[in-house]
């Protein structure tokens, strides 16, 4: 529901957000961008890695590369502005499809990655558009993927559990309010999914291969 | 038990505070809003033993009636020094302008039930709670709601759309 376009346009005019976008602070490199009208926009810490996406990730492979021009994301209206202002590279890699939604990623110029998550293949809604545009040496600003930040979520936007996820996370959990598990998926390739998970998710957490919950992150927070 | 209670009320209290706070600051002026949330919680004190498990919805239901209350006695006292009520209505949408203008033209029941799924993300089904009413009804509720916020705001873009393309007075060819 949150999803539906006059809904997202509704939520952005919430004139006290549980997460106020912070302000552009020049000079530190970091900018966020939130809610768009058929998705979401994130931006998350850079990660300052050499090579390519698949160096970065640890994918077995480097996916397909698309036009960015020609992706989905470019097709609706608030996310190609949001891909041009985050400054999306040309091209993307879609590395993976699961369950029905399909994982793109792909570096700028300067070393940041940014990510897309289409969950609604041909159509306008459910996807959304993120890039790092931090400064992965700020102190309380991890970069992900990292220890501290080991999962780029993209599941708070559309009903889905779904995003990427830094080598050594084996499955991302949602949990409802009270801290119960309501649906988990592994981590394949880097990323996990979950497309119809029971309704109520209010934070995720990543499980390393032993089952230790090395990660959680409520929705309240920002992405 | 009374120390139960207070832990209780404390856990409530300290997970609920902002959700609540942010319900109430979006729907009343800013000067209001402490003496409302302090008021809900006190229901909430008060009526502990029949708080259901997930409180949230709960607790929301309390703050709207407090809302309605404030904004009753402000019409008491607008109509008591002869101002007009309507004036006290707080409305605010402020980032997007049509979609304000059109959010404006709603009835207050639409309004509160979309401000539930956008602004407290609440499911339908909680939402209900909050509003009193059987899910399929605010079901009903939300979805004629929206529809009627989507053909306020096509009405609203297609007047501004007529009027940037009205032809200049003096004409214009290409």
């Amino acid at each position: 529901m949150r999803t539906d376009p006059l809904i997202a346009r509704l939520a952005a005019a919430d004139p006290c957000p549980a997460t106020p976008p912070p302000a552009a602070r020049p000079g530190r490199g970091r900018r966020t961008l939130l809610a768009a009208v058929a998705a979401a926009v994130a931006a998350v810490p850079a990660v300052g890695l050499a090579g390519g996406v698949g160096g970065l990730f640890g994918f077995s492979t480097q996916g397909r590369p698309v036009a960015t021009g020609d992706t989905p994301f470019s097709q609706v209206s608030g996310l190609d502005e949001a891909m041009a202002e985050l400054g999306f590279p040309s091209t993307l890699q879609l590395i993976a499809s699961r369950d029905g939604i399909d994982f793109y990623a792909a570096r700028r110029a300067d070393g940041h990655v940014c990510v897309a998550v289409d969950a609604a293949p041909g159509a306008a809604a459910h996807k959304g558009v993120g890039c790092d545009l931090g400064n992965p040496s700020l102190p309380g600003e991890p970069a992900f993927p990292s220890p501290e930040r080991p999962i780029f979520d993209f599941s708070r936007f559309g009903g889905h559990l779904a995003g990427f996820a830094a080598d050594g996370v084996s499955t991302v959990e949602l949990l409802d309010a009270g801290g119960n598990v309501i649906a988990s998926a592994p981590v394949i390739d880097n990323v996990y999914a979950e497309a119809d998970p029971p309704a109520g998710g209010a934070a995720v957490e990543a499980l390393d291969a032993e089952g230790t919950v090395v990660y959680e992150r409520s929705f309240d927070q920002t992405p | 038990m009374q120390r139960h209670a207070k832990s209780r009320f404390d856990e409530i209290y300290r997970r609920h505070l902002d959700d609540v706070t942010r319900y109430v600051r979006r729907r009343v002026e800013a000067d209001a809003v402490e003496d409302l949330v302090a008021e809900t919680f006190v229901v909430c004190w008060r009526k502990l033993d029949e708080l259901p498990s997930e409180a949230l919805p709960w607790l929301y239901a309390v703050a709207r009636n407090t809302i309605a209350n404030h904004y009753r006695a402000s019409a008491r006292r607008d109509a008591a020094a002869g101002a007009s009520p309507a004036g006290s209505v707080f409305q605010p949408v402020e980032q997007d302008d049509v979609l304000a203008r059109a959010f404006a033209h709603l009835s207050e029941t639409d309004r509160e039930v979309l401000r539930l799924v956008a602004w407290e993300q609440l499911s339908l089904r909680d939402a209900a709670r909050v509003l009193g009413c059987a899910p399929v009804a605010c079901r009903v509720r939300f979805h004629r709601a929206r529809r009627r916020l989507a053909a306020e705001l096509q009405a609203l873009e297609a007047r501004d759309a007529a009027a940037h393309s009205r032809p200049h007075p003096e004409g214009a060819t290409s």
